[in-house]
């Protein structure tokens, strides 16, 4: 019987013939059922027709044609039938019932016309007629395949998009606007849509790319609908150029990898949807673990619960702040481990909705740090504190003794107990004179302490400047006049009146005073007052003399306690912390010491002190 | 009649010191080591004067004069503190709890007499020669 199945009618015939045995197995293939459905005769033989070319959708139409060829004796269809590729082609089937001379079914004989582009051309008709009016109206490239996957429809975006005309398109399979990497994978996921059709997105999560005419690919994305009509579904997809917001996107990402902290954006509802490298660095998460996830994924345990209410109330009013003022915050890291943070946050207004930016800055380091110096400083104020109470403490137990010898050496030198010869009196004078100096050494060591320790209690009151210098030069005028030193004092006529500390400011002008005096070996020391005015509101008092001068080296740390300046005569004598001493009140008076010196040339301490209303 | 002044000082040279400079001056000097037989002389002499140091042993001159305000039987006199306290508050603290006035250590010789008669009443004062 195969032999029949041969000659110029079998080979040469348009359509595909096929001999199917009574249980469904190939037994004859001819060349056109080879060129449509892309087996070899050799490769069809012997195996299933349903498992070979019939779409899994179209099982049960196979079934029903031989049922009903059974019956009738010949059975015509339309149907779909699948490819050796996995492509899809439309097929008129036409299909007899062979006997045998004893009646019993010898075989199907079926033909198998290939109506791909008569079906593309009469669902173009349709759809044409139908859609293309409302389609042309959408903004985005609208491309709809029938059942067999071949274009049937394209609007002008669509053209324009894909750089092809209309006519190059139709009929097309839908791949050809895929990039060639894509095809193969495509023919199985198109099939895949018609078995159970539904309204989607294409591809979701992946980033899908459409090729133009010229070869070139740009980034799309697609969303897929079925559409039931008289002809079979069809699948419309709208599919959008998203190149610009790509790179509107590209340059977020890149702006956000750029940030020198971990930023970690979240939606509405606290799910983190972008996360740059420093985040996945700071969390040890994988990029991909932390998509997706509730922020709270990086909070601390016991801050978990409270933070979705903090997130509600940032919504609400939604403004670039730092989060949890005054609070110390904490991170949670992959491995369970926490680290201090600093977070500020942002909202983010994109065409998704509004998001909130976080900046997040582990500032383990600095807080060490901070804690250091902490340390570093309550030891300080500690050692301070300990120093300052030695110091008061020792100018107490010295004076008790220092009482004895200024005493006895008083009525030693008021002759109560009895007449002194001249030399007892010298020696009397000197060790005087070197309590004296002890004394003072000790009532300056206490003032710089008291002032340190903020004790020193200032007494407010409108003072008269001229009168405390009148005073000053009245104690210390004679000493100038025993080296023989011109003593000028130059003061307003009127009384200068000034908010301050009386025997602060005293105390202040005594030691620049006595110092001019002491270091000057000949010429003049002026004591000049000038009152403010408008013009210059504070007032100065001048110290002027014709000394030696200080070398500018020295003149830095003049004010230190204890410096003296080398070369300096040495007989001189002083706490050495009388200058210190010095500009400490005058700053506790809200003024300075200032100096202008050079060798050679003398120098002048300028004392200046807010006015009348400071 | 020239008056009587008690001494209530820890320091044996400070008192030395101030008796021997009042005694010079022709002054009646009764003197105590502590604050406990400070407050029993004043009590026993009851003194025209009571010049006390503030930090002793025992009792300190704060609960001397405490003590001595709170006595009904004591015979009220100034009573001037002398210290070598001398932190800012020392003085009013001292002037606080009953003390007139307050003099630091160590005592200027020449003027300390002066200093203390103030609290004296003219006919009470010591004539003395001027030297």
């Amino acid at each position: 019987m195969a032999s029949d199945f041969s000659g110029a009618y079998w080979e040469h015939n348009p359509d595909a013939l096929l001999v199917i045995a009574p249980d469904g197995a190939v037994l004859h293939w001819n060349p056109a059922a080879e060129a449509t459905f892309g087996y070899t005769e050799a490769e069809a033989r012997g195996r299933s027709l349903a498992q070979l070319i019939v779409p899994p959708d179209q099982v049960h139409d196979e079934e029903s044609i031989c049922a009903e060829a059974l019956q009738s004796g010949v059975s015509v269809h339309e149907s779909v039938r699948r490819r050796k590729d996995g492509s899809l082609v439309h097929v008129n089937v036409s299909t007899r019932a062979v006997f045998g001379e004893g009646g019993q079914l010898a075989y199907f004989l079926s033909s198998k016309k290939d109506v791909t582009q008569l079906k593309v051309l009469r669902d173009a008709k349709l759809v044409e007629a139908r859609f293309r009016d409302l389609l042309e109206s959408t903004p985005d490239a609208i491309v709809m395949v029938n059942a067999t996957g071949r274009i049937v429809l394209v609007n002008s975006q669509a053209e324009r998009v894909f750089g092809y005309p209309r006519a190059q398109l139709l009929g097309q399979a839908v791949e050809v606007l895929l990039p060639q990497r894509y095809r193969n994978a495509h023919l199985g996921h198109r099939s895949g849509f018609f078995v159970q059709p539904r309204t989607r997105t294409m591809g979701a999560g992946l980033e899908l790319y459409g090729v133009r005419s010229d070869g070139s690919e740009f980034p799309v994305e697609i969303s897929l609908s079925p559409l039931e009509t008289e002809e079979g579904t069809m699948v419309m997809s709208a599919i959008r150029d998203i190149t610009a917001r790509k790179k509107a996107d590209q340059k977020f990402r890149d702006l956000l990898e750029s940030a020198p902290d971990a930023m970690v954006i979240v939606d509405r509802d606290g799910n983190i949807v972008l996360v740059n490298s420093q985040a996945v660095k700071l969390f040890g998460w994988a990029r991909e673990e932390l998509l997706g996830q509730p922020i709270e994924l990086l909070v601390p345990t016991r801050h978990r619960g409270q933070h979705p209410r903090h997130r509600g109330g940032f919504f609400t009013e939604p403004r670039t702040r730092s989060m949890g003022a005054g609070l110390d915050l904490y991170g949670l890291r992959k491995d369970g481990s926490e680290f201090p943070v600093e977070i500020s946050l942002s909202p983010l207004e994109t065409e998704e909705g509004l998001f909130v930016s976080s900046a997040i800055r582990d500032v383990t380091e600095r807080k060490r740090f901070e804690q250091a110096l902490r340390d570093k400083n309550l030891e300080l104020e500690n050692a301070a504190l300990v120093k300052d109470r030695f110091l008061a403490s020792m100018s107490h137990e010295l004076r008790t003794p220092l009482n004895a010898v200024i005493g006895f050496t008083g009525t030693l030198l008021m002759r109560l107990p009895g007449p002194l010869n001249a030399e007892q009196e010298k020696q009397l004078r000197i060790v005087q004179t070197g309590a004296r100096h002890l004394l003072s050494l000790i009532n300056d060591l206490l003032d710089v302490a008291k002032l340190r320790d903020g004790k020193h209690v200032l007494q407010w009151e409108m003072v008269d400047c001229c009168a405390v210098v009148e005073e000053v030069a009245a104690t210390l005028g004679p000493d100038a006049q025993r080296k023989g030193l011109a003593f000028v004092v130059s003061m307003p006529e009127h009384a200068v009146l000034v908010r301050t500390d009386r025997r602060a400011l005293a105390q202040v002008a005594i030691n620049l005073v006595g110092n001019a005096i002491k270091f000057t070996g000949q010429g003049q020391v002026l004591v000049q007052l000038d009152a403010p005015d408008p013009a210059s509101p504070r007032l100065s008092l001048r110290v002027q003399d014709t000394g030696p001068g200080i070398p500018l080296v020295d003149q830095s740390r003049l004010f230190e306690p204890f410096s003296r300046v080398e070369g300096a005569e040495r007989h001189q004598e002083g706490s050495g912390l009388g200058l210190h001493l010095s500009r400490k009140l005058a700053q506790a008076l809200g003024g300075d010491i200032t100096l202008h010196s050079r060798p050679g040339e003398g120098s002048t301490f300028i004392l200046d002190l807010p006015g009348a209303q400071g | 009649m020239t008056a009587r002044i008690l001494v209530i000082e820890d320091d044996e040279a400070s008192r030395m010191l101030v008796t021997y400079l009042l005694e010079a001056d022709g002054y009646q000097v009764y003197s105590a080591s502590n604050g406990r037989d400070g407050v029993r002389a004043a009590l026993e002499h009851g003194p025209d004067l009571i010049l006390s140091d503030l930090q002793m042993p025992v009792m300190d001159g704060y609960e001397v004069a405490r003590l001595l305000h709170a006595d009904p039987g004591w015979r009220r006199a100034p009573l001037v503190a002398v210290t070598a306290f001398s932190m800012p508050g020392d003085r009013e603290k001292a002037l606080e709890v009953g003390f007139q006035d307050h003099i630091s250590k160590p005592i200027d010789p020449e003027r300390f007499v002066r200093q203390v008669e103030a609290y004296l009443s003219p006919s009470s004062r010591a004539v003395r020669p001027p030297r």
